[in-house]
């Protein structure tokens, strides 16, 4: 989708045209290292507090809005997420446009495209937004919210702090992590999403900071809301290696439950935007009374983010017929809320379906096999993970997180299983991931950090020659070497040095002008040349090779022993070629 | 001078060690107000908690359990690490006859706590209901053994007796005696309520010998109640002189119960037919077999009758029929029954004997005396214990 002069999307012009980070360093780079590991707790300090505050501020909302009793009756469930929705669209629409999305991308976007910035005003719109839509029932959760409160106090505070631009553009992800942390109470689920999804590299720096943060973050949230885990989990077991089919079915359930998801979230969701821009107003109004709606004739279950129900059907608490419902009309509320503009997060949704589809499949499989089938909890369990790893495209953190939050190892098989077939049946249907489609449906074009992962890497081996002059030693007489060099098609020959173990190169020409009873070790520079092994990156090999004529490539276990030459010609040409999609 | 003029200084706000102090600072005030916003969040949380904690409970004590698990589990939403809500809508649950759904609240709790005793017996009694005897049986040891807030004693004890009625509706006796005998063992001296109930215990698992113990040591306390638990257990064992006399003792001090009577009245009958007493003349001895003959010639011919059998065919051929030859072909020896022991012990055996063939053929005899002469042949010198 093109971004038109009348239509721009909410989330680019905020970062976009955000004031120019500074770039002028007041610490050296080591003392910016530590300023930035201390500063990291703090994020998370103020991040866990933030998360805290919204987390009151949805709860309180909820009671004001849907009253004071969990069974929530009368014209009132409607009425609540219709209302809210128009103080929302009015509040996107007119005060907050930047809220409007994934925080996921936006935090993304702080990253690759506005150098960290992200205004400090996104953070309280995605609170009063969120807290509002949430609190009144629309069917969206509060980690995504979480993850972008957290990354946008993060970005403020690197501004004002004037770090160096390479550690404001890395800050915003770091108070993802820390919102994304208190808001699950799983700091390694967050470390390992942020690090997954968002900034899609490993590196002590960064990797410290982020945890660091995280911890800190849970910490605070857990000294005000308790240290009780999201859910009660139930004793969690597998009878029989048997049972694991009852798993891989549930993946392949799961996968295709979060293809139908996505799927109709990207075509909604370009429809509803492609409406009057005064419908906006109403988008997410009509979206609440029709959520209402669902819940006034009997799924209340399916309003807000829905954890007391997830709670629930980890407990064998419905019958399977109606976990199935649930979930269909989960995807389906979830995918109003959404696509009408409505801020939120859709994580919470994700495992909600996740919980519903795993707990009716372990009620089926009670019901058809008694003697095979284990707790339903841990049906619903796997099935959190199998969503996650489908839907949000994130298998990894898919894995932790149902560890994590169960704190049970013993599930490990099926959840990997389960997570694994969803996984694959989601990326072979829907190639690209939700949040990438959502970028660019918003005109963006961030890097996709699937696609990074799945990218085929250029190695020297792909790109290398075979040598065709002759290895000349270090110890050789220069003139003896001009003679054995004379027929060589190589214009520069490689020159060996035992002792050293090093390696130069001498142009022929350099050869015949040398003084008479010359060694070759007398004329050559005295810098030796870097060496490069067959199964270095392309990417990093290119650094050594700028400056030289070609390079040695040398065996790994015997570093005397010549494998072929690379030239910055043959890397550029095996560039082209991949770019082609040829390999030589 | 001017050289140093020229070396950039950085402002004292932007040193590192003022920012990190400006950082707790700020840290400090938002905790500070964040404190104060969740305090007065969670007050009003628990208000509401107490609430719907109080209107499921109300609910609960008049019987609609339906009601109750609503409350609670609104309560919960306001107060959701509240051990005793979870406990109240387990309950509400047990007591709504949802058991799935009443084990799966329990199990979360044990998990949380799982040495608990409340929590163990709880799930113990729910798998019974649910008939998952292992489960079950996992759970009552568990609560026998577990941590009890209070009266820790009385309360295992009292898991104990749930635990031993659970074996025997499983018929599980010979555990359900184990168990028996432990708790007898295990009641301190003294608690004569706790001793008598492990000696109805040790009853009901058929472990008369114990019983009987139990109950003797108990004749003082309450003569009454021990005494015809003492009674009934010795006639079980077929000590029917000392059933008789606990018996007796236990009518004294006013034990009006039917069957204790009934029970005295066929003692007395056994003890009164059992002709190696102790003790005993010749004569009255040769009266008791003569007795016992001719019990049994009437319960052959009775039985004769009901199978419509002819005793006296020629050949016989029949077990009845045998007998039937037996016990006339001896009539002429009840003459020397006052002189020889050994025409009185053949009597008796061939009495015995008819006995066992006439129940075994015709089903047990509504006579008292031809069930005396059963307990004599069963039991020998045993009755006069």
């Amino acid at each position: 989708m093109s971004i038109t002069p009348n239509q721009t999307p909410a989330t680019i012009p905020p970062m976009a045209v955000g004031p120019a980070v500074p770039v002028a360093p007041q610490r050296s780079a080591r003392s910016e290292e530590r300023f930035f590991l201390l500063l990291s707790i703090f994020i998370g300090i103020y991040a866990g507090l933030a998360v805290v505050c919204f987390r009151l501020a949805i709860e309180w909302t909820r009671t004001f809005s849907l009253g004071m009793s969990l069974a929530v009756n009368g014209p009132r469930i409607i009425l609540a997420p219709a209302i809210a929705g128009l103080i929302v669209a009015f509040l996107v629409m007119k005060v907050f446009p930047a809220v409007r999305g994934s925080g996921v991308n936006q935090t993304k976007s702080a990253l690759y495209i506005s150098n960290g910035y992200i205004p400090l005003r996104t953070a309280i719109g995605k609170f009063i937004c969120c807290a509002l839509a949430i609190g009144a029932g629309h069917s969206l959760g509060p980690e995504d919210p979480s993850l972008q409160i957290g990354a946008t106090l993060a970005s403020a505070l690197g501004r004002r702090l004037r770090l160096s631009r390479e550690k404001t553009r890395l800050i915003a992800p770091i108070g993802a992590a820390a919102g994304l942390a208190a808001a699950f109470n799983a700091p390694i689920s967050a470390v390992l999403f942020v690090i997954e999804e968002v900034v899609g590299r490993w590196s002590a720096g960064i990797l410290g900071s982020i945890v660091l943060a995280a911890v800190s973050s849970v910490v605070v949230a857990r000294f005000f809301l308790g240290a009780e885990p999201m859910f009660r989990i139930p004793t969690a077991s597998i009878i029989s290696t048997e049972e694991l089919l009852a798993y891989a079915l549930l993946g392949v359930a799961g996968g295709i439950a979060a293809l139908i998801f996505a799927k109709l979230i990207g075509w909604l969701r370009p429809i509803l935007k492609a409406l009057p821009r005064w419908t906006q107003y109403f988008q997410p109004a009509i979206a609440g009374a029709l959520i209402g709606t669902i819940g006034y004739f009997g799924f209340p279950q399916i309003m807000g983010a829905g954890y007391d129900y997830m709670d629930q059907a980890m407990h064998n608490q419905f019958t399977w017929k109606m976990l199935l419902a649930l979930a269909l009309l989960k995807i389906i509320a979830t995918t109003l809320s959404f696509t009408s503009g409505t801020p939120g997060g859709m994580f919470a949704p994700a495992l909600f379906v996740g919980a519903m589809l795993g707990a009716a499949t372990g009620g089926v499989e009670r019901i058809v096999l008694p003697h095979l089938s284990g707790s339903v909890g841990t049906y619903a369990l796997v099935g959190m993970g199998v969503l996650f790893a489908a839907f949000l495209r994130a298998p990894l953190t898919s894995v932790f997180m149902v560890l994590e939050v169960s704190g049970n190892y013993s599930i490990i098989i099926p959840v990997i299983l389960a997570n694994t077939l969803a996984y694959l049946i989601s990326r072979s249907m829907q190639p690209t991931p939700i949040f990438e489609v959502l970028t660019r449906q918003d005109g963006l074009e961030l890097p996709s950090m699937e696609e990074q992962r799945e990218a085929d890497v250029l190695r020297v081996e792909d790109a290398m020659r075979a040598y065709a002059g002759p290895t000349l030693e270090s110890d050789e007489l220069a003139d003896i070497a001009g003679e054995r060099a004379a027929s060589s098609p190589e214009p520069v020959l490689l020159v060996r040095n035992r002792v050293g173990r090093t390696w130069g190169s001498v142009r022929r020409d350099m050869l015949r002008a040398a003084p008479p009873h010359s060694l070759l070790a007398e004329i050559l520079p005295a810098e030796p040349l870097p060496v490069l092994f067959p199964d270095i990156a392309l990417e990093t090999a290119i650094r050594k090779v700028h400056g030289h004529e070609l390079i040695p490539v040398i065996n790994r276990a015997d570093p005397s022993k010549l494998e072929g030459v690379l030239t910055l010609d043959q890397v550029l040409r095996a560039f082209s070629n991949a770019q082609e999609g040829r390999f030589e | 001078m001017s050289e140093s003029k020229s070396i950039p200084t950085t402002p004292w706000w932007r040193n590192d060690a003022v920012i990190f102090a400006a950082l707790v600072a700020v840290a400090a005030i938002a905790f500070a107000a964040t404190y104060g916003i969740t305090r007065s969040y969670q007050r009003r949380q628990d208000a509401l908690a107490r609430r719907w904690y109080q209107r499921g409970q109300a609910d609960l004590d008049t019987g609609n359990a339906k009601a109750a698990v609503g409350d609670f589990r609104t309560a919960l939403l306001f107060a959701p690490d509240r051990q005793e809500y979870r406990l109240r809508l387990a309950q509400a649950l047990a007591a709504d006859n949802d058991i799935p759904q009443a084990i799966a609240y329990f199990l979360n709790l044990w998990e949380q706590q799982p040495g608990s005793g409340p929590i163990n017996l709880e799930l113990a009694r729910l798998y019974a209901r649910d008939r998952q005897s292992r489960q079950a049986a996992h759970y009552f040891n568990n609560a026998i053994y577990g941590i009890w807030p209070d009266d820790a004693v009385a309360r295992r004890r009292q898991a104990r007796i749930e635990y031993i009625k659970f074996l025997l509706s499983q018929q599980q006796t010979t555990q359900a005696q184990a168990e028996a005998i432990s708790l007898a063992g295990a009641i301190p001296p003294g608690d004569e309520d706790g001793e008598l109930q492990a000696a109805d215990l040790l009853f009901a698992t058929g472990d008369f010998d114990h019983a009987l113990t139990a109950y003797d040591s108990l004749l003082t306390v309450d003569p009454a109640r021990a005494g015809v638990g003492a009674a009934k257990a010795a006639f079980q064992l077929g000590y029917f002189r000392t059933a008789a006399e606990r018996l007796r003792t236990a009518i004294e001090h006013g034990a009006d119960d039917p069957a204790a009577k009934n029970m005295l009245s066929r003692a007395e009958t056994v003890l009164g037919l059992d002709p190696s007493q102790r003790h005993l003349s010749n004569a009255e001895r040769a009266k008791r077999v003569s007795t016992a003959y001719v019990q049994a010639g009437t319960r052959l011919q009775e039985c004769a009758d009901q199978k419509q059998i002819e005793l006296k065919a020629i050949p016989p051929t029949s077990d009845l029929q045998l007998l039937y030859s037996d016990w006339s072909r001896n009539s002429s020896q009840l003459s020397q029954l006052a002189r020889d022991p050994d025409t009185r012990d053949f009597i008796m055996d061939l009495a015995f004997r008819i006995e066992a063939a006439t129940t075994a053929e015709c089903g047990p005899s509504a006579s008292a005396n031809d069930w005396a002469l059963q307990m004599l042949s069963r039991y020998g010198e045993g009755v006069e214990r």
